[in-house]
Parts: C-alpha cells; structure tokens; sequence
C-alpha cells in the first residue's frame, strides 16, 4: 500500500531561510558562528557522509553532542537521509549509553571529540563518528550534489527520537514524527510568543530535552531567528555573562536558573535585554514569578510540556500570564482532569491529567505495554500529572505517581531508595519530593536496624553514601529518620503523605 | 560574628570547600560565586535543622549573603 509521504522537516526548517536570507546568522556559540547558508550546506555534507556509512531510512543514529554548532548540523544531516537521530545528553554515564544503544539499536554513534569511555574501542557493532565543534569531520569536505540530498519521509516515520526517566531508572525511548518538530512553531512559537526572524533566542535546556530542542532548534529555524548556544553547564554567572553579551529577546529556562539568578543579583533591579522569558521543566512557584518580575519589570511565561508531547500544551501567554499558574490549554491540544477510575472530576477538582494532541509520540520504543497503560485508545496520554483548573487556568497540584523532578530532571525514588537500602544501618527508607525555598528535591525518611543510634554523624554518612553512588539532583536534600513509615492496609508505602508532612506550603 | 562563624561551620559540613568557606565574607553573594543550587538548598535545609527554623519560598529569595541569613535567624 502507498504510504502518503510529508514534508521532511528538516528540509523545510533549512530551505524556507535561504533565500530570504542565506547571510543571516543562525547559531551563535562561544566566539564561533554559523550562516543560514553554511548551516544548510555543512547539514547536506554530514548527509552524504552518513550515507556513505550505509545509513538506510529509519536506522537510527545516537547523537552525543553538548549545545553547540555540530548539534543541528549533525541531526538535521540525519533527518535529511530519512535517519532517526537519537538525541542524548553527552554526560550520560556508559552505563546509561550501552543501555539505549542497545535499546534503539543504533549502528552509528556521533561524538565530539576524542572517545574517552571504553566501550568504544571494544563495542565493534557501534560505529563511532567523532566530529568536532563545528560538525567536521577529519577535516575533509565533501564536493556533493547538495540540492537534491535528502529523503522524503512517508507520514509514519519517525524523526528523532529522546529518552526520558522512568520509575524503575532504565531511560524509555520517545519516538516523534517529522510534523512535531513543526507543529510546536506554530501552536506555541507563532501562535503564543510571536517569534520573528529578529529574535535572538538563548535556551539554558540542552538539545537532548524536548524543551531544549524546540526551543533552540525549531523554533529558530523556523523563524529564521538566531540562536545562543552555551555547551557548559547553566551557571547563574556563565548565564548571565551570555545575557549581557549576545542580547537574547527570548530567554527559556528552568525555575532553579531563574531563582539562582536572583540570589546572584546585588542589585535593586536587573535591566534585561528580553522580550520574554520563559520557563519548563517544573512548576514555578509564585513567588519566584512575583520577584523575577519586580526585579526585572519582567513575567516569566510558565507552561508545561512533555517528551511524549513534544512541547507544551498548556501555557501562559505573554501579558496575561498568572502567576502561580502553568498556564492556559494550547489552541491544538485537548485536556481532561480524571479520577482514578478514568471519569471526569467536577468543576474545580483536582483530576490527573490526560492531554491529547497532534505532537504526541506514536509509542514508546520497544515498549508495548507502557505504550498501552499510557497512550489510552482514545489518544489520550495519561502525563502522571496532577491538576486543577480554575477559569481556564490550570494549576499544578503533584504527581499522581511518586516521581520526582529535581532541578527539571527526573528522579525515581526507587532508585534513591535502592542506593540509601545498601547501607548497613538502613532497615527501611522512603524517599519523597520536599520543598526547599523554591526548589523541589529528593528528602530521604529512614528506618534504622534496631540498637542503631539515629545521629547528625550517621545522617552525614548516609548522605555521603548516597552521593558516593548517585549524580548529585538525586540526592536527598534531608534525611529525616523515622521509627515507621506509613503504610497502607496493604503495606504499601504513602509517600505522598511523607511530602506533606515535610512540604513547606507557599504563602497564599 | 558567632552566628555567621556557625553559618560557615553550616557550610563546611554541606561539603563546601573549606577554603571558600574560610574566604568568604559576610556580604558576599553565595549564589554562583560560593554556592551551587545543590549547595544552596543543602544549606538552607542545614539552617533549618540547626535553628529549628523554617524558610519560606518567598523568603528564601532573599536570602543572598551571610548577613541575609543571619538577620533571617535573628531578626531585630
């Protein structure tokens, strides 16, 4: 049966710029830049240089690239051989690499610089490409027929793919098709904040987020804008230092950066050179919406998005943004706040949310059943979100599972608990999200073994234990020792009540 | 400065490096300079159970330099 083929969204992102203007800067780095033009040109070659691998359609190819130049070049260059490009953050542990190389069963690894993990050199069924900043590769270039270079995808295939944290740990893949890389410019970048072609955008979120890649890869493509790339890590310094050099209009970023640029600040205001500023990745507190903006004279948009989504489908617009609030359904997207049992809560109650869409993920890869408990016949997916909606505003209320998001990325406590159970003196643990001023974090409840003394001095070697074992977001901030946890009839953990024992409420 | 010298005890048991603690002053930002998010929410925490204490959201964004916290700890 013939498959209706769509645009390849690649092609249109690079071609709808060139000629307006081919000249025009697209990505800034550092003290490196890059053309409309040369970005298209230095995409097409790495095409010809994957194909030259034996790429075929749908093979997928592992990107580990920090923010900078080779990034869109290096997954643009997939999209445009009918690849899938795998984007994954290049400080994921080998461990965590070997674990979705295997999964997406990626032939090609694409990384910068010289390989210093050693499964590389002993992993023979895993061609490893290794470019520079700029996307070269050895230096060499490639004299192709760089117009007619690219694959047109049928409406079924996929064009990137992003993995997400999941209770047990292991990361699942979430496959996206070449109209959500798209779809997002309209609905929120056109349809919301307006972009045009004289934006500068600096997103602190990384490419290997869906935040991060809209934000600095669609969108500014789409555009025609320019964007900020800043491979490092978003320090509040490293951060502000980009501001006042490169003038971004639009700024995207996390509630932690924006509240550790206001501890950073001295001053009684802080003159910004944006337009808007907006915020993912966790629910921003109002008082951090109600400082930045007496600080700045500034709101920050908040919305919420998903990986399975691609981008937000709930979001403030600028001018009418309410703080406290992510936000207002995206035109596009539909939204029900459910019961346990699927039904619809009444006006003003608090509901899981499911959210349906045309830039959900069609599955998760190799995933069936997780695919058929959280993508509902209907279309609906379930997000594990806890809302209520209140004059069309949505406000969010917690997880409906016990996952944590620490600093925008994901923790399972589980894993946590795993870490704090290997300890001798541990006889059970708990771990739930506490508050912390604006942040939200991993606080640890503990049992001890009977005849073990609970101490500051043990409290800081569990503590030490657990940062010996895990990065440091998935920390807990607090251990709290406890004589029980609570439990139901069943004996099932309540963390949810540990979170609101240990939770400071904001003021209202 | 007892308090602040407590502060400083505060921090050198979150794992700051003792050499920053040692060097910074009671007017000095933490954020960025001193102190990382980890740290920072490490702290406040540490203050919390030191002081028996709690530091609100709205506070908490205030609270830029040694002095903010000593004068948080006792105010007046």
């Amino acid at each position: 049966m013939l498959k209706t083929s769509v645009s390849n969204s690649a092609l249109e992102l690079l071609t709808g710029n060139l000629g307006l203007h081919p000249d025009k800067i697209a990505y800034i780095c550092a003290d490196k830049a890059l053309s409309y033009s040369d970005l298209n040109k230095a995409c097409r070659r790495f095409a010809h240089l994957l194909q030259k691998q034996g790429i075929v359609p749908q093979e997928r190819v592992l990107i580990a690239l920090p923010d900078c130049l080779a990034f869109p070049i290096v997954f643009l260059g997939c999209l445009l051989t009918g690849g899938v490009a795998v984007a994954v953050s290049p400080t994921l542990s080998e461990e965590e690499l070997a674990l979705i190389i295997d999964d997406c069963g990626a032939r090609i690894l694409v990384s910068l610089g010289k390989p210093a993990v050693p499964y590389y050199a002993v992993d023979e069924k895993v061609k490893v490409i290794i470019c520079d900043d700029q996307g070269q590769v050895d230096g060499s270039y490639t004299s192709v027929e760089l117009d007619t270079l690219y694959q047109q995808p049928s409406v079924d295939d996929i064009a990137y793919m992003l993995y997400s944290s999941g209770s047990t740990g292991r990361p699942k893949g979430v496959p996206h098709l070449h109209k959500s890389l798209l779809l997002p410019c309209d609905l929120v970048g056109k349809a919301l904040l307006d972009i045009k072609s004289d934006d500068v955008i600096f997103s602190t979120s990384k490419f290997s987020f869906a935040y991060g890649l809209i934000n600095s890869l669609a969108f500014p493509l789409r555009f025609g804008a320019t964007a900020i790339l800043h491979p490092g890590k978003p320090d509040p310094l490293a951060v502000l230092n980009i501001i006042h050099l490169h003038g971004p209009s639009i700024f995207f970023s996390v509630p932690d950066i924006f509240t550790q640029i206001i501890l950073s600040c001295t001053d009684r205001e802080l003159i910004l050179p944006m337009r808007l500023c907006c915020s993912a990745g966790e629910a921003l507190p109002a008082p951090l919406f109600e400082e930045w903006r007496r600080l700045t004279g500034l709101e920050i948009l908040d919305g919420i998005g998903s990986t399975e989504m691609a981008y937000h489908f709930i979001s403030n617009v600028p001018g009418r943004a309410v703080a406290g609030s992510a936000g207002q359904l995206v035109p596009g997207y539909r939204a029900r706040l459910v019961d346990d049992y699927g039904n619809d809560v009444p006006a003003g109650r608090e509901g899981n949310l499911l959210i349906c869409g045309p830039t959900r993920t069609p599955c998760y890869w190799n995933l069936p059943e997780l695919s058929a408990g959280t993508i509902l016949p209907d279309g609906f997916v379930k997000t594990g979100d806890i809302f209520l909606e209140r004059g069309g505003f949505y406000y969010y209320r917690g997880r409906c599972d016990d996952m944590i998001k620490s600093g925008a990325c994901w923790v399972s406590p589980f894993i946590v608990e795993d870490a704090l159970r290997s300890h001798p003196a541990v006889a059970e643990c708990a771990v739930a999200v506490v508050t912390v001023g604006t942040f939200n974090r991993p606080g640890a409840f503990v049992v001890l073994l009977p005849g073990t003394k609970q101490t500051p001095a043990l409290a800081q070697e569990l503590m030490s234990h657990i940062m010996e074992r895990l990065p440091d977001y998935m920390c807990p901030v607090r251990i709290r020792f406890m004589t029980e946890l609570p439990r139901t009839s069943t004996g099932k953990i309540q963390r949810f009540k540990l979170r609101e024992q240990f939770t400071h409420k904001h003021e209202e | 400065m007892p308090v602040i010298n407590e502060l400083k005890d505060l921090m050198l048991n979150i794992g700051v490096e003792e050499r920053i603690v040692n060097e910074v002053g009671p007017e000095q930002i933490l954020a960025g300079h001193v102190m990382d998010s980890v740290h920072y929410t490490a702290f406040i925490v540490a203050i919390e159970g030191r002081y028996g204490i709690r530091v609100t959201d709205r506070y908490a964004l205030k609270l830029r330099t040694l002095n903010d916290f000593r004068n948080y700890i006792n105010p007046g």
